[in-house]
């Protein structure tokens, strides 16, 4: 397991690399804390109808959030939350996802 | 086109909205399968019409999870594109009737099983069938260890009385007989968390332990290792 | 106590207060105090030991097993029961290192930065985290109070032992009987609440006390979820769907062009979107425009007045008005709103300098009075709260808020938004915020177990 701050970098480097818009975002960890109140604190969750997101390849993250809020891809809520959220900060978060170990 | 599936959507909602009010969460505690019952159950499969089941599919929210075309988007669910029928109809059964109960998951699919009819899961047994299995993951084992789960898959293990899964799930993963599912190209996390279903007893919905009673024997290294085959395999044409 | 009261009580511990409880390392470890052990306070604590191990985190809360409030009127159908509610701060303790202090805060000193317990503890803080969620104002209904609230007439708003007696009363209502709702007005605590529980009670009257009404008096025209829940009520529970909102159907219905221009209120009912029923209706919606706001109880009669007449019931449930926490109040948190005003990015008070209010009783703009809002406003202070002990400035904030609800134990639905801060205040970045009006049986259904899989995941990620 990743420490928070290991995370943080993680997220923060790769928000680094990933976008070339100067608009600044929140941080992946920030945008992150706010989905673990269903999919569990740093994504683990086990044994749960919610889904964790602990380990998901950035790629996967990326694509899922964009088909949930394009409508390419159904759902109960995710659709309308995924609409809160740009290109850049889902990459954000996939990162921090992606750097925790399930 | 959209017009008419917004129509249909009204009306199976107006129609099954009596089903929603009946069912209860107090189940009834649903009854193993007997090999008889269920040969009898998979001969009365109404005959799937894949189109239909096509638009079931998106209509009780199952692509959510398994794809337009039953390939999984993400790696938290199993592929069902290219399974055998029988299997995704007993699957369906099994939720409906609460056999099928492993953990908090299950609960999705208990769910939307219940709003289900016999045709309604033919159907969409029909469309998964219809397309091909997943494409395979690169191989990922090291060929010593590939070499040896090849040989499970292929002769079993006669002193742990291990039959060869290929027995059962073909010599390629393409799937056997009646409900014995495909496994080719399968996502290996479901893979791995099916086994280990089987193997704690959270999952119990074979028939006389016809899955289980090898599962129990397997160590968890093994059922990762198989997870790793079998979505490396490519499974003939059908 | 009033607060000037309150405040002196500081100076009466003086014994305690000039020698406060350091730790060792003073200076060295910074040290936050949180009062309350709600979803704010514990999930601020659990996720600030997170950011910064090393900083010292008490937390203080009166009660030893907290009772959560959000799913607790699933207790008044019997679906669980009062020991599901508790929830423990074991894993805050063991797992994350947070001291816990059982305790009642009664003094407070801003300039000296301390705070005095009931038991004798004077806390000196490097930051002060007030989390005290709501107080419920009985007064303001003209015969009700808190002993009322506690025999006779429960609120229940905040789970306890009314929650108990209000459980029992539904089941002794007599055949056909009345259980009357009183709503509370804007703001209170979980937007949904009051009309989730009465659909809840008329579920359970649809099962064993069939010919039962449940009767909601309501000082306010709309809700979160209005549209939503009334769709419910209407295919559950032979609710008729008054013509305003028909129209608001056909106008979001339009809107996602689920409707043609052409389809009207006529097509809600051919495309099953609502039900046309002839019977009577179980539920009852009595809205301010019709006289529904309460002005009076008299609970030996067992009556309601509210400004269209008099309600007799067997059952009467009142969710009063409701202002923040009593501690809020007397630490001069709040402003003449009854609430807390706070800045965005950290929910730093604006009154007194490192003290943080979070959750129901914080001015949060846009933000509903919910658990989930409390849940993720506490991990936005604690990211800013740990930024600041290092002297830097609080990162760009981001919160969310799901509120799921009922309308029956496999019909659920919810709100949820993405929120931002944008030109100062806390916004919906997100837009719809509802369950579609044609969304399909199978997400319904599906929105309920999603529901019953939230109040684990949530109170884990709260409290484990």
């Amino acid at each position: 397991m990743l420490s928070r701050p290991l995370l943080a970098l993680a997220g923060a480097l790769a928000l680094v690399v990933g976008t070339a818009s100067a608009a600044p975002i929140a941080t992946g960890e920030m945008l992150a804390n706010s989905c673990a109140g269903c999919h569990g604190t740093n994504g683990r969750i086990s044994n749960s109808a919610f889904m964790p997101l602990a380990g998901m390849p950035q790629e996967q993250f990326v694509r899922t959030m964009t088909d949930f809020r394009e409508g390419r891809r159904s759902s109960t809520l995710m659709g309308h939350v995924a609409k809160g959220y740009s290109d850049e900060e889902l990459k954000a978060m996939a990162a921090f996802f992606a750097s925790v170990k399930p | 086109m959209k017009k008419t599936l917004t129509l249909i959507v009204g009306g199976l909602l107006a129609a099954s909205l009596g089903v929603a009010q009946a069912a209860d969460h107090a189940a009834a505690k649903a009854e193993a399968w007997t090999p008889g019952a269920l040969q009898k159950a998979l001969a009365g499969m109404p005959k799937g019409d894949a189109t239909r089941g096509k638009t079931l599919n998106t209509q009780l929210m199952c692509a959510s999870c398994h794809g337009d075309v039953g390939l999984a988007p993400t790696h938290n669910w199993p592929h069902t594109a290219g399974q055998r029928a029988e299997y995704t109809y007993k699957m369906l059964l099994d939720y409906k009737s609460g056999l099928r109960n492993d953990g908090e998951r299950a609960r999705l699919m208990n769910t939307v099983a219940a709003i289900m009819s016999e045709q309604d899961m033919a159907d969409v047994a029909a469309y998964y069938a219809a397309q091909p299995l997943p494409a395979p993951l690169p191989q990922s084992l090291p060929a010593d260890v590939y070499a040896k789960t090849d040989a499970l898959v292929r002769q079993g293990d006669p002193t742990r009385l291990i039959t060869p899964c290929a027995a059962c799930h073909g010599l390629h993963g393409q799937g056997g007989f009646n409900e014995t599912p495909a496994l080719a190209g399968q996502n290996p996390q479901a893979f791995i968390r099916t086994m280990q279903a089987y193997k704690d007893g959270s999952r119990h919905n074979d028939t006389n332990k016809g899955m289980a009673q090898f599962a129990e024997r397997l160590t968890n290294e093994e059922i990762e290792h198989l997870a790793a085959y079998y979505a490396s395999q490519v499974a003939p044409a059908k | 106590m009033n607060r000037r009261e309150f405040l002196k009580f500081a100076g009466a511990t003086s014994l305690a207060a000039a020698f406060p409880v350091r730790s060792a390392f003073a200076g060295a470890q910074p040290h936050v105090v949180v009062v309350g052990g709600g979803v704010g306070g514990a999930t601020f604590a659990k996720y600030l030991k997170m950011a910064d191990k090393n900083i010292k985190v008490t937390l203080i809360e009166k009660n030893p097993v907290y009772i959560r409030p959000y799913g607790s009127s699933e207790v008044l159908t019997g679906h669980i029961q009062m020991k599901d509610l508790d929830v423990t701060y074991d894993a805050l303790k063991s797992r994350y290192g947070v001291e816990m202090l059982i305790d009642t805060v009664v003094g407070f000193d801003p300039d000296k930065k301390t705070v005095s317990t009931a038991g004798g503890k004077s806390l000196a803080y490097d930051r002060l985290i007030v989390s005290p969620g709501i107080e419920l104002k009985y007064e303001a209904i003209e015969g009700y109070s808190e002993a009322i609230a506690n025999t006779k007439v429960p609120s229940g708003w905040i789970p306890g032992a009314q929650t108990q007696l209000l459980a029992d009363q539904i089941k002794s209502i007599p055949k056909g009987g009345t259980f009357l709702l009183v709503a509370p007005p804007n703001p209170y605590r979980c937007p949904p609440g009051p009309y989730e529980r009465s659909a809840l009670v008329a579920e359970w009257f649809k099962k064993h006390n069939p010919t039962a009404k449940v009767l909601i008096l309501d000082p306010k025209d709309a809700f979160v979820t209005d549209t939503t829940m009334q769709q419910g009520w209407n295919r559950l529970y032979g609710y008729k769907m008054p013509k305003s909102f028909e129209e608001k159907f056909v106008e979001e219905l339009r809107k996602f062009k689920v409707f043609s221009a052409q389809e009207g209120v006529d097509a809600l009912y051919a495309k099953g979107i609502l039900k046309r029923n002839s019977g009577p209706s179980m539920i009852s919606w009595v809205t301010g425009k019709e006289g529904g706001r309460v002005l009076k109880l008299d609970a030996a009669n067992m009556t309601v007045e509210a400004e269209n007449g008099v309600h007799k019931a067997d059952v009467i449930n009142i969710v009063p008005p409701m202002v923040a926490g009593t501690i809020a109040q007397k630490m001069g948190l709040t402003d003449k709103s009854g609430w807390c005003p706070i800045k965005r990015e950290s929910f730093e008070s604006t009154v007194h300098k490192d003290v943080h209010v979070l959750g129901d009783s914080s001015i949060a703009d846009a933000m509903p009075k919910s658990g989930f809002s409390a849940n993720t406003q506490a991990k936005v202070a604690a990211l800013a709260v740990a930024a600041s002990l290092k002297g830097q400035q609080p990162g760009i904030p981001s919160w969310e808020n799901t509120c799921y609800a009922l309308a029956g134990s496999d019909y659920g639905f919810f709100v949820a938004d993405v929120f931002a801060l944008k030109e100062g205040k806390i916004t919906n970045v997100s837009g719809h915020r509802y369950l579609p009006l044609n969304a399909s049986e199978a997400q319904i259904r599906l929105g309920a177990v999603y529901q019953q899989a939230w109040m684990k995941s949530f109170t884990d990620d709260c409290f484990a």
